[in-house]
């Protein structure tokens, strides 16, 4: 801590240093005015009060793509099957969902579903649903064009063709293709009054407010997302952490989505606790690999050695957080690799590695990184790559040019980027593929894996490719490995069932995955 | 009259134009608006049917004429994000943050102004000192801390008020007192400044010559005086409380406009950016018209003079 504090300060003060060590003062001084502990959250059970980070400002599923938009249209709608707590897909309105052959898969639908205007769910309500992804100004229609039909067998059987095997489509279904019924064609129905077969009726939406919905009495079915943990629940918008900690303490919010790091002591009190889950995501920092001297593979081995990751999670993660060998964050994730071990901190190897790549004398280097990012993360990851002899310089880059330089020769060496994903195969796809389009990195072993597991149908051999992918991009790493991505919560102690979701949806049910 | 209301309107279509060729320029410098609002990695297809959609692909003068356009005839484009027309969505959170901002324009004119009076009339007494140091305290402190602050003894430690303010009159309180204490400061000090200013005037000697108590030398004769430099700094001040309201507004989750312009700004939601700034660009100009006739009735030297420029000599 005292290390990483020496190497922050002697990189000049941070970006945004001045505004947090703000806030932390207004913590210590609530530390110091003694905060009293939540107050009237036990009549929780009747009306369950949510805080997320922002307004989802779309109730239309078709163009949610943040985890507070998915908890607002996840509440109401289902799709055919979700994510599970380890990552597994579940069937959801589906009762099975099967590859039925490489370009083919079969669903089989729950009898006696219905949507919340008493209409059943039928296999129609597939092919409405992608009928919308498709007619929506939406950002993902390209993920579902894939698709070529939806054969209806009967009404709750369906087969949905793919042109080419598409192993990585369902993980997008379960976020994007939620069933809709019938009245959603007409219109300001998804936009304004959506109807879903999730656990909540839409009742209200005030926009920068809240959303309030009501508990479905249709929902009382064993589902794996869990049923209502309370009559009405409202998601209030309230972008200032510090603010939402407050209304946890205060007793005004059940559970708040988003708590930062340095305030998880704040939400441990007797009424009051934190939850930390880890993500499928991680942070790492993108290697140009096309510019020398990165285009060297022992550089890139010895920026990986530069780095005392632990020490960072330690000291600015509160400890949460574990290293990473691959871009698989933990063994729940397709290509984690158990025989790999994260690079050590080992300066002195870094050092040698940089000797034999050549590399010596002048060498600087930039570091970029979005707004979005934490700034003083980033500038001890600069410090410390400093230190073996490379100067780097952390640099803020506004997130419009930081997302529009992926591949611009003149942009910055590397990057500190944190990405979340369903399937491996977006990511990989984009950053690491060769032809990728936010790629700068070549590797014909890894090109030829990454293709293969793309239209891999067996998960087992799936998992394999991505397992020996994983092993080539450690031993040719087009990153330095960082740690993985966490979401932490803040939670009335009074509610009782209530676990958070995997793929970080905030969904007020309780008996999610089948814990009961 | 009549002059005088074709000058200012003649104002008001200039101020739109500027403010819109300014957001226009500001966003067409500050990068491609499609890579922005689409995640990273976003096919070349794709981005080029979003920009197609949106109308990015036209030549940027039709772009920019479509621009001044809309804002001088009020009909945006749909927003980006919640797909409607991007007018509506700013005219439904403007309310909310209208009443914030006159609310603690009221507040920090009553409360700013009761200081300043008494601060000259209690000129270097312990009252003087201690309201000084508030004021400079009010002026020193950021909006974000004052109002974290305030949520945190208000709302956790002594439980009596909302730490997040949505509906009703006790959600006000705080983001109201967050939001006035700069401007409640700085009325103070400037009062107190004018009416010390004007205190070796001749007509002020007058008055107490004429054995008139302090207190009414400095309400009946004094006060008239030093409160226009004060009125014109309140009108300067509507513009800054909107930026003041984007930072009190997120603090305090306040469903007003401000919050939108800059959840607008990060998504790249255009429409939605232009749309405000036009309607803050109207707004300003409406309320320093207001200010300007508040100005004459109190001054009748301005009376006069608007009235001789209205007959037109």
């Amino acid at each position: 801590m005292e290390e990483l504090l020496r190497m922050n300060r002697s990189r000049g003060p941070a970006a945004n240093v001045s505004r947090r060590s703000l806030i932390g003062a207004g913590l210590a001084a609530a530390t110091w005015l003694g905060t009293r502990g939540a107050r009237n959250a036990s009549a929780a059970t009747s009306e369950l009060v949510i805080d997320l980070t922002d307004d989802p400002k779309t109730l239309d599923p078709a163009l949610a793509y943040t985890p507070q938009s998915w908890s607002v249209v996840h509440s109401i709608y289902d799709a055919l099957v979700q994510y599970g707590p380890n990552w597994e897909l579940q069937p959801l309105a589906a009762e099975t969902f099967t590859q039925a052959d490489p370009t083919t898969f079969a669903v089989k639908l729950r009898t006696g579903l219905t949507f919340h205007d008493g209409s059943p769910v039928t296999v129609a309500a597939i092919q409405r649903s992608l009928d919308h992804i498709r007619a929506a100004k939406s950002d993902i229609t390209d993920l579902f064009s894939v698709v070529t039909k939806i054969e209806a067998v009967d009404d709750l059987n369906a087969r949905i063709v793919c042109k080419e095997p598409a192993p990585w489509l369902p993980a997008q279904m379960a976020v994007w293709m939620l069933l809709l019924p019938e009245a959603a064609n007409k219109p300001d129905v998804l936009a304004k009054s959506p109807i879903g077969s999730g656990p909540f009726k839409f009742d209200s939406y005030a926009p920068g407010n809240k959303i309030t919905l009501t508990a479905s009495s249709a929902y009382t079915w064993p589902s794996p997302k869990g049923t209502p943990l309370a009559e009405k629940a409202t998601f209030r918008f309230v972008p200032e952490s510090t603010t939402r900690v407050a209304d946890l303490l205060s007793g005004a919010t059940g559970i708040v989505a988003s708590v930062p790091f340095d305030q998880i002591k704040a939400v441990e009190t007797d009424k009051t606790r934190s939850i930390v889950v880890p993500l499928a995501g991680s942070a790492w920092v993108r290697i140009a690999t096309d510019v020398p001297p990165f285009d060297n593979v022992k550089v890139r081995q010895a920026l990986n050695y530069a780095i005392d990751a632990d020490q960072i999670i330690k000291a600015l993660f509160d400890g949460q957080g574990q290293r990473l060998t691959s871009f698989a964050p933990d063994e729940r994730i397709m290509g984690w690799n158990p025989a790999l071990k994260p690079y050590p901190y080992d300066p002195d190897k870094a050092k040698s590695l940089l000797k034999e790549a050549g590399v010596s004398g002048s060498v600087s280097a930039v570091l970029d990184y979005a707004s979005t990012e934490r700034g003083d993360v980033a500038e001890v990851l600069a410090a410390q790559i400093s230190d073996i002899g490379i100067q780097t310089m952390a640099k803020q880059t506004e997130i419009t040019a930081f997302n529009s330089t992926w591949t611009d020769k003149k942009a910055p060496a590397l990057r500190l980027t944190s990405w979340r994903y369903y399937d491996p195969s977006t990511l990989l796809n984009l950053v690491v593929a060769s032809n990728g389009f936010l790629s700068r990195f070549t590797a014909p072993a890894a090109d030829k894996l990454i293709a293969e597991a793309s239209t891999e149908t067996d998960p087992k051999q799936r998992n394999a490719d991505y397992q020996e992918l994983s092993k080539v991009l450690y031993d040719d790493p087009p990153v330095i490995y960082l740690w993985n991505l966490t979401a932490v919560y803040g939670q009335a102690k009074s509610i009782e069932g209530w676990t958070p979701r995997a793929d970080e949806y905030t969904i007020p049910t309780k008996g999610y995955g089948g814990i009961s | 009259m009549l002059r005088i209301a074709a000058q200012r309107l003649l104002q008001l279509i200039t101020t739109v134009i500027i403010a819109s060729s300014a957001v226009f320029l500001l966003i067409h410098l500050s990068g491609d608006p499609v890579a922005g609002f689409l995640p990273p990695g976003t096919s070349p297809a794709q981005q080029a049917a979003t920009r197609h959609a949106v109308g990015l692909d036209r030549p940027i003068a039709i772009q920019y004429l479509t621009t001044v356009g809309d804002a001088l005839t009020g009909r945006f484009a749909d927003s980006w994000r919640a797909q409607r027309p991007a007018l509506a969505v700013v005219l439904e959170r403007l309310p909310a943050t209208l009443i914030l901002a006159l609310s603690a324009v009221l507040v920090a004119s009553v409360v700013g102004g009761l200081a300043g009076v008494a601060g000259a009339r209690f000129y270097r007494s312990w009252l003087d000192r201690l309201l000084l140091f508030f004021e400079i305290g009010a002026m020193a402190v950021p909006a974000f801390w004052l109002g974290t602050l305030l949520i945190l003894f208000f709302a956790v430690r002594l439980p009596v008020l909302p730490s997040s303010g949505n509906g009703g009159i006790r959600g006000l309180i705080l983001p109201v007192l967050t939001l006035a204490a700069y401007p409640a400061a700085i009325i103070a000090r400037l009062l107190r400044t004018e009416l010390l200013a004007v205190r070796n005037q001749g007509y002020v000697r007058t008055a107490e010559g004429k054995g008139l108590s302090g207190w009414a030398v400095l309400l009946r004769h004094a006060l008239p005086n030093a409160l226009l430099p004060t009125l014109a700094y309140v009108g300067l001040q509507l513009s800054f409380l909107f930026g003041g309201a984007i930072i009190v507004e997120s603090v305090f989750a306040y469903p007003g406009v401000g919050r939108l312009a800059l959840q607008a700004a990060t998504d790249r939601d255009i429409p939605v950016v232009q749309a405000f700034v036009v309607v803050v660009a109207v707004l300003i100009s409406v309320a320093n018209l207001a200010v300007d006739l508040i100005a004459i009735a109190i001054d009748p030297r301005l009376r006069a003079s608007s009235r001789t420029f209205a007959h037109g000599r």
